[in-house]
């Protein structure tokens, strides 16, 4: 018999949109039993998912990796499950690779499929900054973070709940201290129009990019890199670690498309993309896609533009 | 205090693409230190520097290809380095965890620092997971690493750009994000060094359990509309699109 235990990502008092695909990833592999792990919900709010065998329900305190894992491995131990499955997020990673040493599972992060295998598990992850896809062969238990929007949803359907036993691990790495992301004049969260700088234009190209956008009158947005540099404050940083954005229209300059910059721009409408390689991922979740060098495109742009 | 810090030479494909059943060619890929890496290097110089440490070591894994990374290192101005000769396990990050180990086993630093994740591959697992295997404390994230006595402080990144300030006891494993401190160039000195030195190497009996067995481009087009011409056509179409807008 092969299990899986799904760990639940939780907002609003309920399960998350993303619970739902992480389900039926782990229904869709093979494995004949499937079990939710939850935390920071009461019984009565952790409704399950249609197939799900039970929900293993604990209270955890927050931000706890310790406990986290400690409550994995106790799920682990109940169900005999020999696989972890759950999204591949900024938490998540900080224990999932300690749950797989501590359980004498691997690893694999950010698969885009997952299955069952005579010895083991069969991923498929992207490698080389997003160019290629690799199929891996995992042998023996794997934990497995997925990503986000591959698997469609689950549907609801109640389960039995279980409550697991009190946590009592503490952390060997206190807080001591906390700082909010820095706060400017910009605003990004309200812009129709975003033009947004990568590492692709260099130092050189920033200067003349912040003149188009000025000239333009459209809002200024920047990778990671661009950032960590210098060349713009971090109040420009669109991605997991900086501003979630949601323009009518994003043009892109020079930036990949890390999965971390992307889940920044998801709900922007339409996505421009302006990239020297052809096969850059950016393309993959672009509505137009442009092969030209961004820095010509910028200087084109000013000169078409008077300058007040 | 003794850093080590760990170091993955990295392939980025540059240009389009051939993908060879389960390897690329590497004549389409450019090697060079792990983006985060480069920052691990400087959170450890900065502790030389404050003189809360007094020992930067690095280690790689991997085979003779990737002693340029220590070399690289050692320009920045660490103090030396070795390597781990392992064969290709780049996919699984529990045996890198273990090859770790192994070198902690014999350095016995205090401080195990490591790039959040790897410019080719992104795992971001390699840190936490030597941590679990060492059993030390591990700090996720960090942008600045600092070091009184037996206690480490460091600052983490939050998801949205917020910050936490944590602090745990040595010996810990911190894996450094890219950040404010930007990796150093080294002295003439420094660099004449690193070219003559002697970079040694280890063999590790691990083997991993994450294997390849396919790999192609990865489909990038999606449902994209392609547009191309010269520079002025193109920034014509641009404007368009953004007036549209406006
Ligand atoms: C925990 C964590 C959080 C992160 N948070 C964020 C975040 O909030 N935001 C973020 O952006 N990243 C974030 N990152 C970093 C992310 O993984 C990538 O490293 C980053 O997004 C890459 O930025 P980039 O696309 O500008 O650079 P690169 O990946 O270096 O891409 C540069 C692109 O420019 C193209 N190019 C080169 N020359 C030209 C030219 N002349 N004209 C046009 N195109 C050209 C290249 O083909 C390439 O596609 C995070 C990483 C981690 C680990």
């Amino acid at each position: 018999m092969t299990a899986i235990v799904v760990i639940a990502e939780v907002s609003d008092s309920d399960f998350d949109p993303i619970t739902a695909e992480l389900v039926s990833a782990a229904l869709q592999t093979g494995a004949e039993e499937v079990h939710v792990v939850a935390w920071g919900l009461t019984q009565s709010q952790a409704v399950g998912y249609e197939g799900v065998k039970s929900i293993l329900l604990a209270e955890c305190a927050p931000n706890s990796v310790e406990q986290i894992k400690e409550l994995i491995h106790q799920a682990l131990m109940r169900t005999q499950a020999t696989c972890v499955v759950a999204s591949f997020n900024w938490r998540n990673t900080e224990f999932a690779a300690s749950v797989a040493a501590m359980n004498d599972m691997s690893i694999v992060t950010d698969c885009l499929s997952l299955e069952t295998q005579p010895s083991g598990w069969r991923v498929s992850r992207p490698a080389y900054s997003g160019k290629v896809e690799v199929d891996l062969h995992v042998d023996g238990g794997l934990v497995a973070l997925l990503r986000d929007r591959v698997w469609p949803a689950a549907r609801r359907d109640p389960v039995p709940v279980v409550t697991m036993s009190t946590l009592t691990s503490v952390s060997a790495v206190s807080q001591v201290g906390s700082t909010e992301a820095p706060r400017s004049g910009v605003d990004l969260n309200s812009a129709g129009v975003i033009f947004a700088v990568g590492r692709g234009l260099g130092a050189e190209g920033v200067p003349e990019f912040v003149e188009l956008t000025n000239r333009l009158g459209v809002a200024l947005g920047a990778s990671r890199p661009v950032v960590d540099a210098g060349w713009l404050p971090h109040a420009h940083q669109i991605g997991q670690s900086g501003t979630s954005v949601a323009p009518r229209l994003y043009i892109a300059f020079g930036i990949s498309g890390a999965m971390q910059h992307l889940v920044g721009i998801r709900k922007a409408q339409r996505i421009v993309a302006i990239n020297t390689d052809p096969q850059a991922p950016i393309f993959s979740i672009a509505d137009v896609a442009v092969v030209a060098e961004g820095t010509e495109v910028v200087k084109a742009m000013l000169d078409l533009l008077p300058s007040s | 205090m003794k850093v080590l810090v760990a170091l993955k030479h990295v392939g980025a494909v540059s240009g389009v693409l051939e993908v060879d059943g389960d390897h690329i060619d590497p004549a389409f890929l450019e090697f060079a230190m792990s983006d985060a890496d480069g920052y691990a290097v400087e959170a450890a110089l900065l502790m030389r520097d404050r003189a809360e440490a007094e020992e930067v070591v690095v280690v790689t894994c991997g085979g003779e290809p990737a002693t340029a990374v220590v070399r690289d290192a050692m320009s920045m101005g660490v103090d030396r380095g070795f390597r781990m000769s392992a064969e290709d396990m780049g996919f699984d990050p529990l045996a890198v965890g273990r090859v770790l180990c192994e070198a902690v086993t014999s350095e016995c630093p205090d401080l195990l620092l490591v790039g959040v994740q790897s410019s080719d591959l992104g795992q971001q697992s390699v840190g936490p997971a030597t941590a679990a295997l060492l059993g030390w404390p591990c700090v996720v994230g960090a942008t600045a690493v600092q070091v009184d006595g037996k206690t480490l402080t460091a600052h983490r990144e939050l998801e949205g750009g917020a910050q936490e300030i944590v602090s745990c006891e040595l010996p810990a494993v911190v894996t450094v994000q890219t950040g404010p401190h930007q990796p150093r160039y080294g002295s003439f000195k420094d660099k004449m060094a690193a070219k003559k030195a002697e970079i040694p190497s280890h063999t590790t009996g691990v083997t991993p359990r994450v294997r390849v067995v396919a790999m192609r481009p990865a489909i990038s087009t999606g449902n994209a509309e392609f547009i191309s011409g010269d520079p002025r056509s193109i920034a014509e179409k641009l404007l368009e699109m953004v007036r549209a807008e406006q």
